[in-house]
C-alpha cells in the first residue's frame, strides 16, 4: 500500500498539484451565459478575447457624466480609466465619450489584465453558443440584443443559428440564419420582434462582406417600400447591428427580417415559391419535363404551404408554362389574368434602376395570397446592384436587366404593358425615384454607418479596403449616370 | 492490511469533511478556470456472486477534488452482471450520486449504466478487456422541477492485464462522448489508469493511479487521482 502512496505522491509532486488559470474567454454555462467580466446597467459588455477589447452599446447623451449600476466579479478588482470601480454599486465614470478607447484594467488574485472598452451606438448582438455553426443544422444558441438607448431591455431569446448563403459561405465573414426557440431543445419554434420591426420566428444577419458599400440590398428593399403607392410591395426591413460570437467580434451585420408565413401574413390559401438557381427554368425561357413532385422543381422551391404538409404547384405550373411556352395569343389574353402586371412592372423598374443582375431567375419570389389573387413578384437579396455585380465588380450603367418573360411582355405588349411600363417610369421619376430622392437613402444609410465608425473596425477584422467616402461618390455617380440612360431608354 | 485501510478511510473522510465544512462556501469564480488538479478516489464495496452468470455489487465511493482537500461527490453503485459465456458479459447498474457542481452547491443525481464487455486472453498472463458502456444521468432529479438536466455518455474503455501471483497489473484507457440535447456529441472526457487489482482473503483490491483530461475544452482540466477500492466478495454457498 505504501509503494502506491508513495508513487501518488511522486506523481502529485511531479504535478505541482493544482494550477489555476485566469481566463477571460471561457466556455459559457449550461444556460449559454458568459463568465461575466463587466455588466452596466444589467447589460453585458460584449468581448473580443483576441483584441483584449469590450464593447458597450449605448446613447452618446447617455454618456455625459455618466452614472451606472455596475457588476463584476466578486474576486475581481477593475481600474477603469484611472478609476476604481465599485462592484454592485453605482458608479461615476464622469464624461464618456462614444468610439474611444478606455483603459480597463482587471485584477483578479494579484493578477492583472489590461483591456479596452469602448462606447457605441451601434446595437449589439451576442451569440453564445456551445457548438460551431454549421450550414446545417442549426446550433442551438443564446442571442442577447442590447440597444443603445439606456433603458430599453436587452431581448434575450434562445435561438437556432446555422449558416447561410452559397458563394457568401466561401468567405470568412459568414451570414447567418437565426430561429427563435422557446426553450433549449430546438423543438419548439417561437418568435420574436426586435427593434421596431414585427414579430417574427425567423432572422437573418447578413454579413454583408462582398458588398462596399454595406448598404446596397437595405437601400435597394427601402427603395421598393417607398415606391409602393396603392401597388402591393412585399419587402423586408432591416437594422444594422454588430455581432458577436461567444468571445469572437465578427464585425457589422444587418439584421433582417426572413419571409415567412408570420412576416407575409399568409393564410392556408396562400402559396409562395423562391427562385433558388439562375437557370432556363427560373428566367422561365424553358418550361420543366418534368411535373414538381416536391417541394423543388428544377431551380424553384416551395417555401408555402409549408412542404413537409403539402406539395402544392398547380396554379404556379400554369403561370410557369404560359410565359415559357404559351402561345403568343395565350400569354397576351391571360398574363394579366394570372399576375399583377403593376407589381410585374415596379419589380422591373426596381431592377432596372439599382441594376440587380442577380434578381431575374435566383432571388425572385413568387406569392399569391389566395386562389383568386393574382401572383406578385417578391424580391431578395439585392446585394448585387448600384453599379456592382454579386462579387462586387463595377458594372456599367448602360444596360437592361431583363429575362425571357419580360421579354415576352415588352414584345407581346399584353394589357398595354409597354404604355404602362413607361407611364410608371414617369410618374416614378417624380416621386420615388428622383434622384435626389436615391441620392438621400445612401446618404443617409452612409451618415448612419459613417456615426458608428464601424467600417476601420470592420476593415481590421476582415482584412478588407472598405471606403464609405469613395463608395458613396462611385454610387452617386453611377446612379446620376444611370438614370440618364434609363430616361432615354424608357422615353 | 484491512484494519490499515479501513482506519486509513476512517480518518480520512473526517479529515475532508471538516475541510469541506469550512471550504465549502469558497467563492468561485468562472474567470478562474482549474487547468490541474489531484483528487483520491475511495470505493469500498461488496460483491454477491449467486453462479457462474450472475453476480450483484453494491460500492459506496468517495471522491474528493482541489488538491484531494474538498469532496466532490459521495455516491451508492449498485451493479448488476451477466456473464454470457467466456468472452462476453453483460451489466446494468445504478448510481446514486451527491455531487457538486462547478458553483459549489450539491445535487442529488441519479445515473442508471448498461454494459457489454468482451474479455480474451492473448497468453496465460496477457488479458484483453472491452467495455462499451452507455449511461444516462438526471441531475438534481428531487427537485422535482419539470426541466431536469439530463445527459448521456457513450464510453469505450480498453484494459490490458498482466496477471501473475495474486496481482494483476493493468493499464486502461477510456474515451468519453458526452450527449446533452442544447449541444451537439463531443468527446469530453479521456481517462487513463495504471493499476494493480490483488486479492487478500475473501477481498479484491485495486490501487490505481488515474489521468483525466477534459476533451474539447479551451482550458481542459488535467485531473490526477489515486483510485482505491476495496470490494469484500461473497459466494453462495457461503
Amino acid at each position: 500500500m505504501s509503494k502506491y502512496l508513495i508513487l501518488f505522491l511522486i506523481l502529485v509532486a511531479f504535478s505541482s498539484c493544482k494550477k489555476q488559470k485566469i481566463v477571460f474567454d471561457s466556455i459559457a454555462n449550461d444556460q449559454f451565459e458568459l463568465s461575466l467580466m463587466l455588466r452596466l446597467n444589467g447589460k453585458d459588455c460584449a468581448f473580443d478575447s483576441k483584441l483584449k477589447l469590450l464593447k458597450y452599446s449605448i446613447d452618446e447623451s447617455a454618456l455625459m457624466n455618466f452614472s451606472t449600476f455596475i457588476e463584476f466579479q466578486k474576486i475581481a478588482t477593475i481600474q477603469f480609466n484611472n478609476i476604481s470601480l465599485i462592484n454592485n454599486a453605482i458608479n461615476n465614470l464622469g464624461d464618456l465619450e462614444l468610439n474611444k478607447v478606455y483603459d480597463l484594467t482587471i485584477s483578479t488574485n494579484g493578477t492583472s489584465t489590461k483591456f479596452g472598452i469602448l462606447f457605441t451606438d451601434i446595437p449589439i448582438i451576442q451569440i453564445v453558443t456551445h457548438d460551431e455553426i454549421l450550414n446545417e443544422p442549426k446550433s442551438l444558441s443564446k442571442m442577447t440584443l442590447n440597444y443603445p438607448q439606456f433603458n430599453r431591455p436587452s431581448d434575450i431569446n434562445w435561438t437556432g443559428i446555422e449558416l447561410r448563403g452559397a458563394t457568401g459561405l466561401k468567405f470568412d465573414k459568414k451570414s447567418y440564419g437565426i430561429g427563435i426557440y422557446n426553450d433549449r431543445s430546438l423543438e419548439n419554434p417561437s418568435s420574436a420582434a426586435f427593434f421596431d420591426l414585427n414579430t417574427n420566428k425567423k432572422w437573418i444577419l447578413n454579413g454583408m462582406f462582398i458588398d462596399k458599400s454595406k448598404i446596397r440590398n437595405k437601400v435597394s428593399f427601402d427603395l421598393w417600400k417607398s415606391m409602393a403607392g396603392n401597388i402591393e410591395h412585399v419587402n423586408v426591413e432591416s437594422r444594422y447591428v454588430e455581432v458577436f460570437v461567444n468571445h469572437s467580434a465578427k464585425g457589422l451585420y444587418v439584421l433582417t427580417e426572413k419571409y415567412t408565413e408570420q412576416q407575409l401574413n399568409l393564410d392556408q390559401q396562400a402559396v409562395f415559391y423562391e427562385g433558388v438557381d439562375n437557370s432556363d427554368v427560373t428566367e422561365f425561357k424553358v418550361y420543366p419535363s418534368k411535373k414538381p413532385t416536391s417541394a423543388e422543381w428544377e431551380g424553384w422551391e416551395q417555401l408555402f404551404p409549408e412542404p413537409s404538409q403539402v406539395i402544392e404547384w398547380t396554379d404556379f405550373e400554369n403561370l410557369s408554362q404560359l410565359i415559357a411556352k404559351g402561345t403568343d395569343s395565350d400569354f397576351k389574353n391571360n398574363i394579366g389574368q394570372l399576375i399583377d402586371l403593376d407589381n410585374v412592372i415596379d419589380y422591373y423598374l426596381l431592377l432596372n434602376i439599382c441594376y440587380g443582375t442577380d434578381n431575374l431567375g435566383k432571388n425572385w419570389h413568387f406569392l399569391k395570397r389566395s386562389p383568386a389573387a393574382k401572383f406578385q413578384i417578391v424580391p431578395w437579396d439585392l446585394d448585387g446592384s448600384w453599379g456592382r455585380n454579386p462579387v462586387a465588380t463595377p458594372l456599367g450603367y448602360a444596360a437592361i436587366a431583363s429575362n425571357h418573360f419580360y421579354r415576352r411582355l415588352e414584345e407581346l405588349n399584353p394589357d398595354n404593358y409597354n404604355a404602362r411600363l413607361k407611364q410608371r417610369w414617369l410618374e416614378l421619376r417624380s416621386t420615388a425615384f428622383l434622384e435626389t430622392n436615391i441620392s438621400n437613402l445612401f446618404n443617409d444609410n452612409f451618415e448612419i454607418l459613417e456615426q458608428y465608425k464601424i467600417i476601420p473596425f470592420e476593415n481590421n477584422l476582415w482584412q478588407t479596403d472598405i471606403n464609405l467616402i469613395s463608395e458613396q461618390a462611385y454610387m452617386n455617380n453611377w446612379l446620376t449616370n444611370r438614370l440618364i440612360f434609363l430616361d432615354d431608354y424608357f422615353n | 492490511m484491512k484494519k490499515k485501510l479501513t482506519s486509513y478511510c476512517s480518518s480520512y473522510i473526517l479529515t475532508h469533511f471538516c475541510a469541506f465544512l469550512f471550504f465549502s462556501n469558497t467563492s468561485w469564480s468562472q474567470e478562474i478556470v482549474t487547468t490541474r488538479d489531484i483528487g483520491v478516489w475511495l470505493n469500498i464495496g461488496v460483491n454477491y456472486k449467486f453462479n457462474k452468470h450472475w453476480n450483484i455489487a453494491l460500492t459506496p465511493s468517495l471522491r474528493t477534488f482541489d488538491n484531494a482537500s474538498k469532496i466532490k461527490s459521495t455516491l451508492v453503485d449498485l451493479e448488476v452482471d451477466y456473464r454470457i459465456n467466456k468472452n462476453f458479459k453483460l451489466g446494468a447498474g445504478g448510481r446514486y450520486d451527491y455531487a457538486r457542481k462547478n458553483d459549489f452547491t450539491f445535487t442529488n443525481d441519479i445515473r442508471y449504466s448498461l454494459d457489454i464487455e468482451y474479455k480474451t486472453n492473448f497468453s496465460e498472463k496477457f488479458e484483453f478487456k472491452y467495455r462499451m458502456r452507455y449511461q444516462h444521468k438526471y441531475i438534481n432529479l428531487f427537485t422535482f422541477n419539470p426541466e431536469v438536466e439530463e445527459n448521456s455518455n457513450f464510453r469505450n474503455r480498453l484494459k490490458m492485464s498482466y496477471n501473475f501471483t495474486k496481482h494483476s497489473l493493468y493499464f486502461s484507457a477510456e474515451l468519453f462522448r458526452k450527449y446533452e440535447y442544447y449541444q451537439k456529441p463531443k468527446f469530453n472526457n479521456l481517462r487513463i489508469s495504471l493499476g494493480d487489482e490483488f486479492k487478500i482473503f475473501k477481498s479484491e483490491i485495486d490501487i490505481a493511479i488515474a489521468y483525466e483530461r477534459q476533451l474539447n475544452n479551451p482550458y481542459p482540466l488535467n485531473f490526477f487521482f489515486l483510485n482505491l477500492s476495496y470490494c469484500f466478495k461473497l459466494k453462495k454457498n457461503e
